[in-house]
């Protein structure tokens, strides 16, 4: 009985075999946790290899993901690793692939929906991000399955076409939650000019949405404009004290004018 | 001095079989994860008498099938879970927590919302480091809730002192602190920390268990605790442990969702 070997001393086709071991949860890996999901060890234990085997690694899960591919089979809590590992490793190859499989789903219905739902997660998740023309036809597929990982892909690239899509999503009060956490994320990356209209679009549009999907959406764009308001009169006093130290005391009924509001708004 | 429970359970698979696993032992004590993970085994003292030989047993066989070692090891710890003393339900603590890597607990949170709003792992991350010490997550809550708090089983600590209280209270806040005091070991600077508390009663009342090697399968950094009686096991804090941190209680319990997670939780940066 020989020692454990190290992935360093492994050929390409050995660590090929050790990965897809190791997906699986039968090789030893440096987890955090007991019970740390597998591709988060491998992950750990990739930053840590020699060149030559961190590449033959990559580019095992690669030639994995395409074997994957080709026929949708496996296990699902393999796929389940196989695809985390590949979205978090960043394979340009790979999103080509998946994109292309996802394309295929409707040819494919031996692939469960839970494993169809993970690679559309994982092509959110992974750049390059996919157009909107390949999320709309996802959408199309099958709209109450794909709804919300397609608002998630349109979102990230081009934000005011996925408010368009609102009224596509399915009137369920859970869907409606996880939009408004979308669209927060989304309102986070916008440049500060950009996010008073974001919201105002958002908010024109839910009267074409279901009610329970809408009511969630609705009160995230409500507290949105509440800060706004907050900060704005926060900004208003400001401005009168400035005015008041450069004019004296006797300007407060001044700054009620209708002249002086306009300018407020615009410091807001 | 009698047989140790390791020693009495391998005395019942022959004579053979004895050797078999000794060689395996001595062949792994060469490599550091996997020596730690036979010595632990020889270390074990909290499973019956009949649970520790079917354990062994259940090894043997798989070895005996042309599995490799480590194949035969998790196959065996994988039959023989939550096989340690269970605690009694009116003596059990009323607030549990852990702390999970950030990465790890994102995916719990997308897997759990697949179908029902589909959050992706990346959104779950940067919605956790958002609203991370807050008490008011908005949305996020029920997401939260339906999270499995690990995965396939729960690992979990308490305050033996007041077993209502957060234990994280009486650890160091840091991501070092924390990884000594619980021994998480594997660190590394990328990795960022999740700690999550939740009330027993809240979350189902899943039973807990004193965790044994069948639980910590491969994991290195598991000790199994020396008292036999004891209700629960005890981490070993990581060296250096500058600080002197003593080791906490452990404990093992069925996969449970964050139905009873007390807010905030806290994202902790290394």
């Amino acid at each position: 009985m020989s020692p454990p070997t190290s992935v360093n001393d492994l050929s390409h086709a050995e660590i090929g075999r050790w990965l897809k071991r190791a997906l699986h949860g039968q090789e030893p890996l440096p987890r955090l946790t007991p019970d740390e999901r597998p591709h988060l060890g491998i992950l750990r234990l990739e930053k840590t290899l020699k060149p030559a085997a961190r590449d033959s690694l990559r580019d095992c899960c690669v030639q994995l993901v395409r074997e994957f591919c080709v026929d949708g089979r496996g296990e699902a809590a393999y796929l389940e690793e196989l695809l985390s590992l590949a979205s978090a490793l960043k394979s340009p190859e790979t999103v080509q692939m998946l994109a292309q499989l996802a394309l295929r789903f409707p040819q494919m219905p031996q692939i469960l929906v839970e494993i169809q739902l993970a690679v559309l997660a994982a092509l959110v998740d992974t750049p390059p991000p996919q157009n909107p023309t390949f999320w709309e036809s996802i959408l199309k597929q099958a709209p109450e399955k794909y709804a919300g990982l397609a608002l998630s892909g349109v979102l990230a690239t081009n934000p005011a076409q996925a408010i368009a899509m609102l009224p596509a999503m399915p009137d369920v009060e859970r869907i409606g939650q996880a939009t408004a956490l979308k669209l927060d994320l989304a309102w986070d990356e916008l440049p500060s000019k950009k996010r008073f209209q974001f919201v105002q679009d958002v908010k024109a549009i839910l009267e074409h949405c279901g009610p329970r999907f809408a009511g969630p959406v609705k009160a995230w764009a409500d507290s949105k404009e509440e800060p706004r308001a907050a900060t704005a009169n926060v900004r208003l006093q400001s401005l009168q004290t400035a005015l008041r130290k450069v004019c004296g005391g006797d300007l407060a009924p001044r700054t009620r004018t209708s002249r002086l509001l306009p300018c407020a708004a615009a410091f807001a | 001095m009698g047989l140790s429970p390791y020693e009495q359970a391998l005395a019942d698979l022959g004579t053979d079989a004895p050797r078999q696993v000794k060689r395996v032992f001595k062949t792994w004590s060469k490599d550091p994860t996997l020596g730690q993970v036979g010595r632990n085994i020889a270390g074990e003292v909290a499973l019956a008498h009949a649970d520790f030989s079917s354990l062994l047993n259940s090894f043997v066989a798989q070895l005996a099938s042309g599995s490799s070692p480590v194949d035969s090891s998790l196959t065996a710890c994988r039959a023989h879970k939550l096989k340690g003393r269970r605690i009694p339900e009116a003596g059990c603590p009323a607030i549990f927590g852990r702390a999970r890597g950030l990465d790890d607990h994102a995916d719990s949170i997308a897997k759990a919302s697949r179908g029902r709003g589909d959050l992706t792992k990346e959104q779950a991350k940067k919605l956790l480091l958002k609203y991370s010490g807050s008490l008011n997550p908005i949305e996020l809550d029920s997401f939260l809730r339906d999270a499995p708090l690990g995965n396939c089983f729960v690992w979990a600590t308490f305050n033996p002192d007041d077993p209502g209280a957060n234990p994280f209270d009486r650890l160091p806040p840091s991501h070092d602190g924390i990884c000594t005091a619980l021994g998480l070991g594997h660190l590394t600077t990328g990795d960022t920390l999740i700690v999550l508390i939740w009330n027993h009663g809240d979350s189902g009342s899943p039973p807990v268990h004193r965790p044994t090697v069948a639980e910590a399968e491969i994991y290195p950094y598991y000790r199994p605790r020396p008292d036999a009686d004891a209700l629960w096991g005890l981490t070993q804090p990581l060296p250096p442990n500058l600080l002197g941190l003593q080791p906490q209680p452990e404990v093992v319990m069925p996969e449970t969702t964050g139905k009873g997670l007390r807010l905030p939780f806290r994202v902790v940066r290394a």
